[in-house]
């Protein structure tokens, strides 16, 4: 069942000047999100990812094609705030997400915008804010949080709004590196624990491998879409596009090179080192 | 004689309140002319409290810092002359451009120095050229450029000041993958060309672990350790522990030695690692 | 430096005031401001003086916090003060040198003026003292929800308040990070003429401005897609509800308002000229 479906989606922004068009941010894209996957959205800036995390939930409208969630079209004005509401969207500034004093009042935010009843929200809240492991910070003033800590009660201020997807625009980007495990441990948990499905968009390789399904942008188009695995398995077209593919596959392609028998699908740091355990073993 | 060094730096916010915070506890670094140093560390360890006294903006609880060997808090002079001949950079330094034009953005710098007019203009062309920035890009406003082009205009204000010593607190931060080498390649060829100083602040060891003839890890507002890009990757597993991040082959390392094969510690690129293992493989008979 | 700004702030404390409901609290503001410019004499004043040191003192706010309030405004008092003493000519002449004649009026009057500018002063940020940010603009928001009804938009101004006082840290934060910046390229803004320290501000203001514009964008797209459309039909988790003690805080309210008429009735008249009889 797909949750979001991009048919043919081509969008492009408008010029600040007279009479300049510029060109397309994405094109001609399509793209079926299943529930309850997990999908990375690989690309370099200005490959036009991040521009489908904003047509995904109906904040930008295609010039051409449909984006349609959950059955409904984004393009329809009544479906506006249910849209908005079964696809959140995090985006990659923790600071300019929060607009509460505190904690647990922005957290409250969307709910409370979506007229939900007072002790429903109070339940919603407290249990987002204990799934990102913000629940003692409840009380606090976001300026003194931590951009890992802040990103999390953004994530939290999206969860209570109990959508079917999140996206979540290059939300480590900004962060440093406990704030991005941090992060990237509260996301997995969304999709693994609670069966939501997430739209991850980064230029992270080994963010991008943790997800069940990689789709690669390059200049506004769809250029790959499979598995991490296949996808990494060709390493020159990833090249060609200014991204890398992890060293694991690096060390991995070197050593086949030298006739060492490497399984060819190899990703994570854990694969490596086991089947090069394996192999010096068998002797 | 040492260029830059601090001697029992020490500073506290808040002293004398319930509130007290030691940024900086008794640090002494020391940095040779010529060298390109790494301060790494984990947010909140004092990296960026430690750079901001090297330019005399921040002025020590307690201690000195050396420029020269003359402590640069001796007078408002040698406090002015610090704070052109180390040129620091902020984080995204990007959101601090602010002239009409981008040539004027790059003068900044050297008109607060009182530099003539002819000195100012060839100073701007060329930290424009240093960065990458054509000449059309000049007359443009800053606040019409990418992200990434704002960023090397804003390098280029730095560089433009002609400082001794050029400190780039986080230049990489944001940025993909190829913005990131876009912007060490064009640290690593400035200091090529210049031979100056160089001290990068970051608290990835990816990025400065091609580059740094010498790495200073700070830890809790102290210094860890003081040395080689080698010698600090001898102990890899700590630098996770102290809130570091390190590159992947580094930890693909630590694992085979958790499992008990003679590999070493201290590898952290893909061509170190094949070298490594293919002698462990070879060792083992396998080809 | 700059974050030791204290105007406005807000002191978490465990005190009756800090519990009360923040209409309450507002009401008696506003009554209490009101009734203060309403005494004519210095019995009133001096009863409302006591009513607001028993204020301060249940608030468990230190009297040096308090104080610290009144710095910004002692330049206003003596500059009123300077000018009601030259003015007034009542009452009997106690200096008379050269072109400078001082009365006892004029004195009393300076006094006079001078208690009720600070009672002014103390009462207003006692109110955000005592109360939250997040509080005082629900509390107002709840005050003016009926004329959301009738067309008027007051949730917008609270909205808009709401956000100004959530960003209030992060851009002093901000400000110290491009003066900062902006001084290590050698950026000056200490000395110089007036002109030229109005002038080295324009590094600081226009990257400001222009991060802030920034901001507000990225907060516009966060909160649409967090459902915000502009407050219909918005409910709140944390109500606001008047308790028993909230309901006293009003009845004193409306008895301070009462004693201080009948004060003002039985204690002097007011004239456009301070007289020293009716002091008594």
């Amino acid at each position: 069942m797909s949750i979001i479906e991009f048919e043919n989606v081509t969008f492009r922004y408008e010029s600040d000047e007279e009479g300049v068009v510029l060109s397309p941010a994405v094109k001609d894209f399509s793209l079926s999100v299943n529930e309850g996957e997990f999908i990375a959205i690989l690309g370099h800036n200005g490959s036009g990812k991040s521009t489908l995390a904003k047509l995904a939930n109906g904040l930008l409208l295609p010039e051409s094609g449909d984006v349609i969630v959950d059955g409904m079209n984004t393009k329809n004005e009544d479906d506006d705030i249910k849209i908005k509401q079964t696809v959140g969207v995090v985006f990659q500034n923790p600071d300019n997400q929060i607009v509460a004093t505190i904690v647990e009042e922005d957290v409250a935010f969307g709910p409370e915008n979506l007229g939900i009843e007072p002790s429903e929200i109070r339940r919603r809240v407290d249990e987002a804010l204990k799934t990102v492991g913000m629940y003692e910070y409840r009380k606090h003033g976001p300026h003194k949080l931590s951009g890992g800590q802040k990103q999390r009660v953004a994530i939290a201020g999206i969860i209570a709004m109990e959508p079917r997807c999140i996206i979540l625009d290059e939300p480590t980007a900004m962060l440093d590196p406990i704030g991005r495990r941090d992060v990237m441990k509260a996301i997995k948990r969304l999709n693994r624990e609670l069966g939501i499905t997430v739209v991850f968009i980064t230029h992270y390789m080994e963010e991008a491998c943790e997800a069940d399904r990689i789709v690669v942008m390059d200049d506004a188009h769809l250029l790959m879409d499979g598995t991490p695995k296949d996808v990494f398995s060709n390493p020159e077209k990833i090249r060609s596009i200014g991204l890398d593919v992890p060293q694991t596959c690096q060390l991995a392609e070197l050593l086949r090179k030298d006739g060492i028998k490497l399984k060819n699908d190899l990703l994570s740091i854990d694969e490596l080192v086991e089947n090069i355990d394996v192999l010096l073993k068998g002797q | 004689m040492s260029h830059l060094e601090t001697q029992n730096l020490t500073y506290v916010y808040g002293a004398g309140t319930p509130f007290k915070i030691t940024a900086l506890d008794n640090v002494n670094i020391n940095i040779e002319k010529g060298e390109f140093v790494a301060i790494i560390g984990h947010t909140g360890s004092g990296k960026s409290t430690l750079v901001q006294h090297l330019n005399g903006l921040l002025k020590p609880t307690n201690g000195e810092i050396l420029l020269d060997g003359e402590s640069i808090h001796k007078s408002k002079s040698t406090l002015f002359d610090a704070r052109f001949k180390v040129g620091l950079c902020f984080q995204y330094p990007e959101y601090q451009l602010f002239e009409s034009t981008v040539y004027k953005d790059i003068a900044f710098g050297p008109y607060n120095m009182g530099l003539t007019v002819a000195e100012i203009d060839e100073r701007v062309r060329s930290a424009a050229k240093y960065v990458g920035i054509p000449d059309e890009m000049l007359s443009k406003s800053p606040f019409d450029l990418s992200g990434g082009e704002k960023r090397r205009v804003a390098i280029a204000g730095v560089i433009s000041m002609e400082p001794e010593i050029l400190i780039l607190d986080e230049p990489t931060s944001g940025l993909d993958p190829r913005g990131r080498e876009q912007i060490l390649e064009l640290i690593k060829n400035y200091r090529e060309k210049t031979g100056k100083t160089v001290i990068i602040v970051s608290h990835s060891m990816d990025d400065v672990a091609r580059f740094a003839t010498k790495v200073i890890v700070m830890n809790e507002s102290n210094v860890e350790k003081i040395g080689t890009v080698d010698e600090i990757f001898e102990n890899s597993s700590r630098l996770r522990e102290i809130g570091l991040s390190v590159p992947q082959i580094t930890d693909v390392f630590i694992k085979l030695r958790e499992k008990g094969y003679p590999v070493s510690e201290k590898v952290y690129t893909v061509e170190q690692g094949y070298l490594e293992l293919k002698k462990l493989f070879e060792g083992r008979g396998i080809s | 430096m700059i974050k030791d700004i204290t105007l406005g702030q807000y002191f978490p404390m465990d005190s009756l005031i800090h519990k009360l409901d923040p209409r309450a609290k507002l009401f008696f503001t506003v009554a209490f401001i009101v009734i203060v410019f309403a005494c004519n004499n210095f019995v009133s004043l001096f009863f409302c003086f006591i009513v607001s040191a028993l204020i301060i003192a249940s608030s468990k706010i230190p009297l040096k916090t308090v104080t610290k309030g009144l710095k910004p405004i002692i330049l206003i008092v003596v500059i009123t003060s300077v000018l009601q003493i030259s003015y007034v000519k009542t009452g009997v002449v106690l200096i008379d040198v050269w072109k400078i004649q001082i009365t006892s009026g004029g004195i009393l009057t300076a006094l006079f003026m001078a208690l009720r500018i600070s009672l002014l002063i103390v009462t207003s940020t006692m109110l955000t003292y005592t109360t939250s940010p997040t509080a005082l603009t629900n509390g107002l928001d709840r005050v003016f929800a009926p004329f959301n009804k009738i067309g008027i938009d007051f949730h917008t101004v609270t909205m808009i308040m709401t956000i100004a006082l959530r960003f209030i840290p992060t851009l002093i934060e901000e400000v110290d990070k491009i003066m900062s910046a902006q001084k290590s390229r050698g950026a000056n803004f200490e000395q110089g003429s007036l002109i030229k320290r109005a002038k080295a501000l324009i590094p600081l203001f226009i990257p400001l401005l222009f991060n802030s514009i920034r901001r507000a964008y990225e907060l516009a797209n966060a909160m649409t897609c967090r459902c915000y459309n502009g407050g219909k039909g918005k409910t709140t988790m944390n109500a606001l509800k008047y308790s028993s003690k909230d309901y006293l805080a009003t009845v004193f309210s409306f008895a301070v308002i009462g004693i201080v008429i009948l004060l003002n009735i039985y204690c002097g008249e007011y004239n456009a000229e301070f007289t020293f009889n009716s002091a008594i």
